[in-house]
């Protein structure tokens, strides 16, 4: 037989028929009526139906304000959580402006520079060395037009390694090569200047006097000094330099140019750990518009760098520092300056050691020396007069050798 | 004696506070408005058996008379009185030499007396099946089936009853007769 359905059971059960009870049925369970009950016993009063819609209305418009409220938080939460996430870029906690001078009257005497240094750097001969180098601006000397690129970057990644390279031949009596000669790292390992304590998280300090390597006065050498105050280290840090076409013509930096690249048109910031506490120094090279004003500034560095976070941070946030830097009235530049554009000028010289002469080892010695009082650091102004003297040295034995060499070979 | 329709909720609510007051006539009426109703269901649940459902009546009376205390008036009162008769069934079932009477026909099943006749004996296998296939049923299921299909119970009466909603008394219904379709459809 099929199964059967559940209507077919339903209709089973429905009509399953029952006699009428017997009659004394009803007597019996009557007489059972017990008569002890306590009158006046009411049974508890059962909520109402109407009652009981109420309290269910009650109880549903509870769970629904619940569910609003834990939504509403979640909601908060979670986009605070996300906010947090992306990458914060703060606006600058620093705003320094360099108030020292920058530029200075140039005074001939003091610079040492001659006409034939200039020659010797490979330039055309002309009246004017600084419009040689307009000339030669920018491909061959590494000058870049400021209104065509404005922004440069400095490498953060100073090796002192790479010094004691080099140190390390002079001291065993060999020139080093040139290309282990990275005038950048000479200027940062003689520029540990003392600098005062800010309260800020990073020292900026520019300062300019007139270049070292040209006798043209609309040319200037720009330092940059930075040191690290924050207790941590500053991760992931990049400096970008902005020069203003308005003031500036070109400019280059003195040493570190772009090694990728080349030609120092197309760099990339570049980023690195700064140390607690630890120093950069940059130099640039720079030509000057001849109408500026003291209200334009000459360049704008931009410092970008990630505070260190602890293991529960994980958010990056980045920290954007604008340091304009102005040109001031004229003074006379400070010792650590000075000291500065002399190592600029020894870097430069050790990477063209060829074309130096004996006069310019000498007229880099006579201004070193002159500042032994003056200059703070007196240990690192020891340091590079001693490498100096070395260096005049070996250029010696070498041009010594090779007139022996000439003299053997005529014979 | 008053007999007949069926009372609601209301009326009941107010024999029995007249009863508890000291009306015994209003008990009188409660019994004489409820007493066909648990006979007969406790008939189905007895194999047709009349003398266990006379006896299983008047227990289930008794019984109740004794918990009129403890009824907190959720349900009607009719309703209660089902779960006490399907209680009492229970008690029988488990323990059936309480209530067997000496002369007790309803200990011989009716069988099909009519031997001629197949249709008969075939409506009482039919029967039979349903009855073994609802006792067979989970307590929750049994009671929910039996008090709407014999005690004709509202499903919002059951649901009050059981203190569970009117869905969950359906979902009941439903299981519990498939349940019974399979079983008799195994027992052919």
């Amino acid at each position: 037989m099929r199964r059967l359905t559940k209507r077919e059971i339903k209709a089973w059960l429905r009509k399953w028929s029952v006699p009428e009870p017997p009659e004394g049925l009803v007597e019996k369970i009557r007489k059972e009526i017990p008569e002890g009950l306590s009158p006046g016993i009411k049974r508890k009063d059962y909520l109402p139906m109407k009652a009981r819609g109420i309290r269910l209305i009650w109880q549903v418009a509870t769970c629904l304000v619940i569910f609003i409220l834990g939504t509403a938080i979640g909601v908060l939460i979670s986009q605070k959580f996300v906010t947090e996430r992306l990458s914060i870029r703060q606006t600058p906690i620093n705003q320094l402006t360099s108030k020292e001078p920058v530029i200075r009257q140039p005074v001939p005497d003091q610079n040492g520079v001659s006409h034939s240094e200039v020659q010797q750097r490979g330039l055309q001969k002309s009246e004017s060395p600084g419009e040689a180098l307009l000339q030669q601006a920018p491909q061959t000397e590494g000058f870049v037009q400021a209104s065509v690129k404005p922004r440069s970057s400095f490498d953060l990644d100073i090796q002192p390694a790479a010094f004691d390279l080099v140190k390390d031949h002079i001291e065993k009596g060999k020139l080093p090569p040139s290309d282990l000669i990275r005038p950048e790292e000479i200027i940062n390992h003689f520029n540990r200047e003392d600098v005062p304590v800010e309260e800020n998280d990073f020292y900026v300090r520019a300062e300019g006097a007139s270049s070292p390597f040209t006798s043209d006065s609309s040319y200037k050498i720009l330092k940059i000094n930075m040191r690290n105050y924050l207790r941590a280290v500053a991760k992931d840090a990049s400096v970008e330099i902005e020069f203003n076409p308005s003031v500036v013509d070109y400019y280059r930096m003195v040493g570190a140019e772009d090694r990728e690249k080349g030609n120092g048109m197309d760099i990339v910031p570049r980023k690195r750990d700064i140390r607690a506490n630890e120093a950069l120094t940059a130099i640039y090279e720079v030509k000057l518009k001849p109408e500026l004003l003291p209200e334009d500034p000459v360049a704008t560095l931009k410092l970008e760098y990630s505070p260190a976070s602890t293991e529960k941070e994980k958010v990056k946030k980045i920290h954007t520092i604008h340091f304009p830097l102005y040109v001031l009235p004229e003074r006379k530049p400070s010792p650590d300056l000075e000291f500065a554009a002399m190592v600029a000028k020894y870097a430069q010289m050790l990477k063209e050691i060829q074309n130096v002469r004996e006069e310019d080892f000498q007229s880099l010695l006579d201004r070193a020396k002159s500042l032994v009082r003056d200059i703070p650091q007196k240990n690192d102004l020891e340091e590079f007069i001693q490498l100096v003297k070395a260096t005049e040295k070996l250029k010696k034995e070498a041009r010594d050798e090779k007139a022996g060499l000439e003299s053997t070979i005529q014979r | 004696m008053t007999q007949g329709r069926k009372l609601n909720m209301s009326e009941e609510q107010e024999l029995l506070n007249s009863f508890m007051d000291g009306d015994r006539k209003a008990a009188e009426d409660l019994v004489n408005r409820t007493y066909k109703s648990i006979y007969t269901f406790l008939y189905r649940l007895c194999r047709d058996d009349e003398n266990l459902a006379l006896d299983l009546t008047q227990e289930t009376y008794q019984k109740a008379w004794k918990a009129l205390r403890e009824f907190d008036g959720r349900s009607k009162f009719s309703t209660w009185l089902y779960r006490i008769a399907y209680n009492t069934f229970l008690n029988y079932a488990r323990h059936p030499l309480r209530v067997v009477s000496i002369d007790d026909k309803a200990r011989s099943a009716p069988i099909c007396l009519d031997e001629g006749q197949e249709a008969r004996m075939m409506e009482h296998e039919m029967k039979e099946n349903l009855r073994q296939a609802v006792l067979n049923l989970p307590d929750e299921l049994r009671f929910a089936i039996t008090a709407r299909y014999w005690g004709e119970l509202s499903v919002q009466d059951i649901a009050r009853m059981e203190q569970v909603s009117v869905v969950a008394v359906r979902r009941r219904m439903r299981r519990a007769l498939k349940s019974i379709a399979r079983y008799c459809e195994g027992r052919r």
